[in-house]
This record gives C-alpha cells, sequence and structure tokens, in this order.
C-alpha cells in the first residue's frame, strides 16, 4: 500500500462502512500499531505509540497533577469507569476541557501516524451498540484542526472565528489563501467531499476573483445559497441550505465584518 | 453575436450618478458584447476579469446562482444570469447604501437584458461602436 498523507488519510477516515461505527487499525512504516475509533462516521478517538499520551496533555492544559491523574487511572482500572469522565465528575476537568483535550489528542495521534507513514488501515467493525463517547469530532474538523497544528496555529481559535461568522446558520470553513489549506471546518456537518469540492471552488474563484480584505461575494439559488468573505490572507466560505439561514448569514457577514477578529497565519 | 445600441447603454449609466460602469456578456466562453465605464471594481479590474470570473461565480459554487454579489468597501458588482446572456453592473456603495445600491444595480441589470434581449432578437438595430465606451464586438 502506498504511504497515506495527511489528507489521503482523512479522505480513507471519512469512508467507513455503514454505519460507520468501529475502528481502523492502522499500521505503520515502523511496525507500530495505532487505532482510530469512529461513532456514526465521527471520530471518538485515535491513539499511536509515539503519539503524546493524554494524561501528559491534560497535565500540561489545565495543569491537574500527576499524582491525582495517576490516581484516578487507577482508580478507572478498577472500576472501570471512564478515564475522562471519572476526571469531570471528580471536579478535575470541566466538561468543555475533557472535549477539548480529547480532540487534540485524537488529531496530534492522527498526526502521530501520519507523520509514521501509513502502510495499512483496516476498518474492524464494532460488534455492539458503538463506543458511546461523549465527545466526538468530525472528520473535516479533524483534518483542519491537524493543519492548524501542523502550522502552529490556535485550532480552536479558527473555529471559534468561523462559527462566530456561521453561528449555526451554514456549513463553511476558513481557508489561509497563501498555503492554499483549510485551518477550520465548521461544527455543522460538512462532507469531506463537501470540504474538497469548496475548498477547490474557493482557490479558484480568488484566482479570478479576488476579494479584497473586508469584502465579501455571495450567490443564492434555488435553495440557499453561499456567502464568501475575507480578512488579510485568511477567506471564509459558508453554505446555506434555506433562505432564511442565507439571509441571516449574509446580513452578519455584511455588517460584522469589518471588525471581525481571525487569526492570521505567518 | 447580437449586436446593442451603445448609446443605451451609456444613457443608462448617466442616468445613475453611482452606476460606475455596465456591461453585457454572452456566448461560451463567456465573452463581452458590450459594455459602458469600467468595472473599477477592486476584486476584478477589468471587464475582461468580469467575463473570466462570471461563470465560476455563477455556476460553478457550491448552489448554482444566478445572481451573485461581490462587494468591496467602495462598491458593489453584481452578476446577473439571463436568457440572453450575462448582465454585470458596478454601483458605489458604502456600507450605509449596500440596500439602496443593490435594488439600483437590479433596476439596472433588469434594463439591460431588456436591452440585451431586443438586441438579441434583432427589435433594437445597432447604431455605430462607441468607444468611449469600451465596447467590443
Amino acid at each position: 500500500m502506498t504511504k497515506l498523507g495527511l489528507f489521503a488519510m482523512f479522505a480513507r477516515l471519512a469512508e467507513p462502512p455503514d454505519p460507520g461505527t468501529g475502528a481502523w487499525r492502522i499500521r505503520t512504516d515502523d511496525g507500530r500499531e495505532g487505532i482510530v475509533l469512529m461513532e456514526a462516521g465521527r471520530l471518538c478517538w485515535a491513539n499511536h505509540d509515539l503519539g503524546g499520551r493524554l494524561s501528559e496533555q491534560i497535565e500540561r492544559r489545565y495543569g491537574v497533577s500527576r499524582a491525582v491523574i495517576d490516581q484516578v487511572s487507577r482508580s478507572c482500572r478498577e472500576t472501570g469507569r471512564p478515564f475522562g469522565a471519572a476526571l469531570v465528575e471528580l471536579g478535575h476537568l470541566t466538561p468543555p476541557q475533557l472535549s477539548s483535550v480529547l480532540r487534540e489528542h485524537t488529531c496530534r495521534s492522527i498526526l502521530s501516524l501520519v507523520k509514521s507513514g501509513i502502510r495499512d488501515c483496516e476498518w474492524v467493525a464494532h460488534q455492539g451498540d458503538g463506543y458511546a463517547p461523549e465527545t466526538t469530532i468530525s472528520v473535516t474538523q479533524a483534518a483542519c484542526r491537524c493543519v492548524a497544528f501542523v502550522k502552529g496555529l490556535g485550532a480552536e481559535r479558527l473555529e471559534d472565528s468561523l462559527e462566530a461568522m456561521l453561528a449555526g446558520d451554514a456549513a463553511g470553513m476558513l481557508i489561509h489563501i497563501g498555503s492554499r489549506l483549510p485551518y477550520a471546518a465548521s461544527e455543522a456537518t460538512m462532507s469531506w467531499q463537501n470540504l474538497r469540492g469548496w475548498l477547490t471552488w474557493t482557490l479558484r474563484t480568488d484566482s479570478v476573483c479576488p476579494l479584497p480584505s473586508r469584502g465579501y461575494a455571495t450567490g443564492r439559488g434555488a435553495v440557499g445559497g453561499w456567502v464568501m468573505w475575507r480578512a488579510d490572507d485568511v477567506v471564509g466560505v459558508a453554505v446555506t441550505t434555506n433562505d432564511d439561514a442565507q439571509r441571516r448569514l449574509l446580513l452578519r457577514v455584511a455588517s460584522t465584518l469589518a471588525d471581525w477578529t481571525v487569526e492570521q497565519p505567518a | 453575436m447580437p449586436v446593442i445600441d451603445l448609446d443605451q447603454l451609456d444613457q443608462l449609466r448617466r442616468d445613475d450618478p453611482h452606476c460606475l460602469g455596465l456591461a453585457w456578456f454572452a456566448g461560451a466562453p463567456l465573452a463581452l458584447v458590450a459594455a459602458s465605464g469600467e468595472p473599477g471594481h477592486a476584486a476584478m479590474a477589468s471587464w475582461a476579469a468580469v467575463a473570466k470570473a462570471a461563470p465560476v461565480l455563477l455556476r460553478d459554487g457550491p448552489v448554482v446562482s444566478p445572481e451573485v454579489l461581490v462587494r468591496s468597501a467602495q462598491a458593489m458588482l453584481l452578476l446577473a444570469e439571463r436568457d440572453t446572456g450575462v448582465v454585470a453592473v458596478v454601483v458605489a456603495a458604502t456600507g450605509a447604501t449596500t440596500g439602496l445600491a443593490l435594488v439600483q444595480a437590479r433596476m439596472m441589470a433588469s434594463k439591460i437584458a431588456g436591452i440585451a434581449g431586443a438586441a438579441a432578437t434583432g427589435a433594437v438595430r445597432a447604431i455605430g461602436t462607441n468607444g468611449a465606451s469600451g465596447a467590443t464586438g
């Protein structure tokens, strides 16, 4: 099997056999193994031997002491209680903090897998009802977070900037024109094909109609429409599926774009 | 390719002090049929650039859109797909005048489409090329 790059890897992850609940067992060039768990087509956990440990990320990001982590970890092994949920129940993490650190761990593990050279990627369907994860992330969001991590950017801050504009009315993403890469994807559902298609179209549009900074373009079709906006070297593109959402989105872009803030890649 | 009454285009543009330029495109690939004024838009500086961008914006996007608006700080470009081709209208617009500018641009686009339609059916005879308008065949 040819080695998979980051986008090829996500293209593979994006198409698990129905119903999309199970595990990708991944073997890397160095003979190690990794795993990516999925729940109904969304990523819920990834791990790789060379990836950072979740406990280390919890300690680094939220200052939960090693002693506490070890104690909770031991207790969970004995009781079978999920580790992350236990940290929340005991008040060491808030649910959003748990969600954030789990997502970061998943993305960093996938990056580690890709960096190690993926040689084999095998799907194992889950035999039960699923993993009942508290936190999942879409394949498109994970791909964009990985790009942001690689570029040293704050993935969550970029997503916050995007969601400030979308406000649940549209699916969309932020694209860095200089690198031609997507840095953030919406919480609203966007398929892998959407991401690839909208990215290609946005870059093509930029080549024939480069929006000025703080400029925008919009089109409306029979149902819904699109809005594209720009702030310096970052372009946002959003797609709506009904007229009301399109009106709200356009009004928001038109009225807030002048003051909209987004982290600019170097 | 039908010919269009260029004086009518120039008159249309003069009638609206906010109008910076208007144009009609037709054919495949899309080509400029007639224009008055210049696009003068930050995103698209020439009518040739508009002709190149119009199909991408109108037809190739995530949602096919018969009408596309491109807004910069000072100007608004309206692209409208009509039976006879594509109409482009550029109007000066500041933040406070966006809504009004859009209404004016749409009205202008309808009038140009009407003129283009008449030209396409031969109801209007060409009266020559107005060099000042920047029209091409």
